[in-house]
């Protein structure tokens, strides 16, 4: 959600009852739907007292489901962190990596995407954390699950995962009055077919090569086109309607970091910039339609995309991420596969 | 969580037709659906009543029949009924079929909304842009309309309708001599300096000089007359609250980036009401020579580069349009000229 684009206003529903609910529901259930992925029900929106949480820890849509601050006019106009809020964002990175690894640790044939949300919904709360999609412009879940052809903003519900099913576990935290952003695949079961194995490997590396490029002095623009000429020389293309954004006491602000080719005066990497990169590469077409739920981006010809997402910090010398695994996390056979750095990345420095 | 992107690759242009009745509304439809052949068009009306449609034609169905007509050169006619939104929608599915979307608003002072809900509604800005505002203006008649007085609070439509426009079809020419036209003229200027006044007589209108001219692209403010940024005491005597203005200012030199846009946000927090159209050409320190622009209904800014950067040895003035309410041009400019950048003392 950048500056004034594409709010979604959202009326919250309490249990949809009535001609409006019926409508709803018949709007769900008469969709095309593009892929095996179809809307199943949810469990009602939480509403998390303000009392389980200090107040620093509650974000200002926690209540009312529109964010208090407004984003600059320029699109160049860049925040740098002072120290104090870098100690911040590290805590609330560490702590969405935590919630994400062990929710992951729950994905598996059966389960459904729902209890993985309880899952990270709990691990945040006993932490002290707000889950940041939680009623962020009326999401109505903790955190996004998209599966196999959903692009993102997939919102956890009672389909269970299956075998062979690949998908992208998208966790922010609110801590501390600032935000930790950060995503990660999982295949479900033993594994999955030979081209989801090529595209999650494909989406790993062009996101590494693309977070290397990072340096004080670059422009955020020329990220896009590191990507787009990556996959798109392995057949694959990379979604445009998306893109990463700046993050620390507000969610999404500058820069707009698009992940394809352009040349947007979206301004220059500086020491103290914090923000996200988070491909979406699709196996098809990159072009999504959005389901009645308002939410869910899915491939408009139903074929499978990935995506992995950092939140990263620019210091004097390189580019590290606030959100990176730790020692002892699970290392995907993507990341010892990959062609650009082997193991788990810990940032690039010169 | 991602961010939604803007791009406007491959977007239907909508370009949006305000006027009064009687303006010569009906026939440009008329004209559009039923003797050009160059364009593809669709045309979304709120009542067909007024157009007129021949029994030999066929009927093809949306939702019912009576919904869309399709004319013999391709061009469809659609009624709206009230729900912009569904209709769009409906002919989202459809839309490669056309070169371009009129949507023409009976009576409709204020374009804001549409506006708004076209470029923030997903299911609408994934589809469609708007290309422009055009008011179709009635050349004999409109002066009535802006003299009328309207009671306190209302507003008066025909001001509203010219203020908003990036273009003014300037109708009914037949009916006017040389010293009407250019009254009427002047008038407009005094009210909308910046839109492009086009002459037409019985409605029919150069079509490739309102369709997809990308009007609402901030680049139009490069082809302002440079006369219009010069001080202008004609406008100084009047400072009636219910007057619209145009005000435009220049001067030379490199904005400090920061605190032109806390300046901005200021200013469309407070004024966003009495602000209809901005437009803006700057330059600003440390950006290289790259040329930008802006344009903005209401408190809606579209923000971007030009498509040709500063010259070597061009002149860096910043230009900035603004039209509508209790515009104080001494005070905006003071407050623009503070946002040129000056070495801080650190």
């Amino acid at each position: 959600m950048n500056k004034k684009k594409s709010i979604k206003k959202k009326t919250t529903t309490t249990g949809a009852t009535g001609f409006g609910g019926a409508l709803s529901k018949l709007k769900e259930k008469t969709f095309d739907y593009t892929g095996t992925i179809t809307a199943h029900p949810q469990t009602p929106q939480q509403t998390i007292p303000p009392s389980l949480l200090p107040p620093t820890s509650i974000p200002s849509y926690a209540s009312t489901s529109i964010p208090a601050a407004t984003p600059p006019v320029l699109p160049w106009v860049i925040e740098r962190k002072d120290k104090e809020t870098i100690l911040k964002m590290e805590r609330a990175g560490k702590l969405a990596r935590q919630c994400l690894e062990v929710g992951g640790a729950a994905i598996k044939p059966g389960v459904t995407t729902e209890e993985i949300d309880r899952i990270v919904h709990q691990e945040c709360l006993s932490n002290g954390a707000y889950p940041s999609p939680l009623n962020y412009h009326g999401f109505p879940k903790s955190c996004c699950t998209s599966v196999n052809e959903v692009i993102c903003h997939g919102i956890p519900d009672a389909r269970p995962l299956q075998s062979g099913d690949i998908v992208n576990l998208d966790v922010t935290v609110f801590k501390d009055g600032v935000h930790g952003d950060c995503s990660e695949m999982f295949v479900v079961g033993e594994e999955t077919d030979t081209a989801s194995q090529e595209l999650i490997q494909v989406t790993y590396d062009c996101w590494l090569k693309a977070m290397e490029f990072c340096r004080p002095g670059r422009a955020y623009s020329d990220i896009g086109g590191i990507i787009e000429e990556y996959v798109s020389a392995r057949g694959f293309s990379t979604v445009r309607a998306f893109c990463g954004h700046g993050i620390g006491s507000v969610f999404h602000t500058n820069p707009n970091v698009l992940h394809y080719k352009n040349s947007e005066p979206n301004g220059k990497m500086e020491p103290g910039h914090t923000f996200t990169i988070e491909p979406m590469i699709c196996a098809g077409t990159q072009k999504h339609v959005t389901w009645p739920d308002k939410w869910t981006a899915a491939t408009k010809d139903g074929g499978r995309t990935a995506q992995f997402e950092h939140t990263l910090l620019i210091e004097e010398n390189g580019v590290r991420p606030l959100t990176g695994k730790r020692e002892g996390d699970r290392v995907q056979w993507w990341e010892e596969r990959s062609e650009v750095h082997k193991g788990i990345w810990t940032g690039s420095f010169d | 969580m991602s961010a939604m992107a803007d791009s406007n690759d491959d977007k239907t242009p909508i370009t949006v037709i305000t006027g009064f009745l009687g303006a010569g509304k009906t026939t440009l439809v008329n004209y559009i659906l039923k003797e050009q052949n160059d364009w593809k068009i669709a045309v979304l009306e709120n009542e067909f009543g007024e157009v007129s449609i021949d029994t030999g034609l066929v009927a093809e169905s949306m939702d019912s029949p009576e919904d869309l007509i399709t004319m013999d050169n391709g061009c469809v006619c659609c009624s709206v009924r009230g729900d912009l939104i569904r209709t769009l929608g409906q002919l989202a599915k459809r839309r490669k079929d056309f070169d371009a979307i009129i949507l023409e608003t009976t009576g409709m002072a204020d374009p804001a909304p549409i506006i708004y809900t076209i470029q923030t509604n997903p299911k609408m800005s994934d589809h469609y842009k708007i290309d422009s505002l055009v008011c179709l203006a009635d050349c004999k008649h409109i002066e009535q309309h802006l003299d009328e007085i309207k009671p306190e609070g209302n507003v008066n439509e025909a001001l509203q309708q010219v203020a908003f426009a990036d273009k003014i079809l300037l109708n009914k020419l037949d009916l006017v001599n040389e010293e009407e036209k250019k009254r009427v003229k002047d008038r407009i200027r005094s009210i909308n300096k910046f839109a492009a006044i086009i002459e037409t007589e019985r409605s029919k209108a150069p079509l490739d000089k309102i369709l997809k001219v990308d009007g609402f692209n901030m680049e139009s403010i490069l082809t302002v007359d440079p006369e219009f940024f010069d001080e202008d005491d004609t406008n100084k005597k009047t400072h009636n609250t219910a007057l619209v203005q145009s005000v435009g200012i220049s001067f030379k030199g490199n904005l400090h980036a920061q605190w032109f846009n806390m300046f901005m946000m200021d200013l469309l927090r407070d004024r966003a009401e009495d602000l209809y159209r901005t437009k803006g050409l700057l330059s600003f320190h440390g950006q290289g020579d790259t040329k930008f622009v802006f344009q903005g209904v209401h408190e809606q800014i579209n923000f971007g580069p030009s498509q040709k950067p500063w010259a070597a040895d061009e002149e860096r003035i910043n230009k900035f349009v603004f039209i509508g309410k209790k515009l104080d041009r001494a005070e905006l400019t003071k407050s623009l000229m503070e946002c040129l950048y000056k070495e801080e003392a650190k």
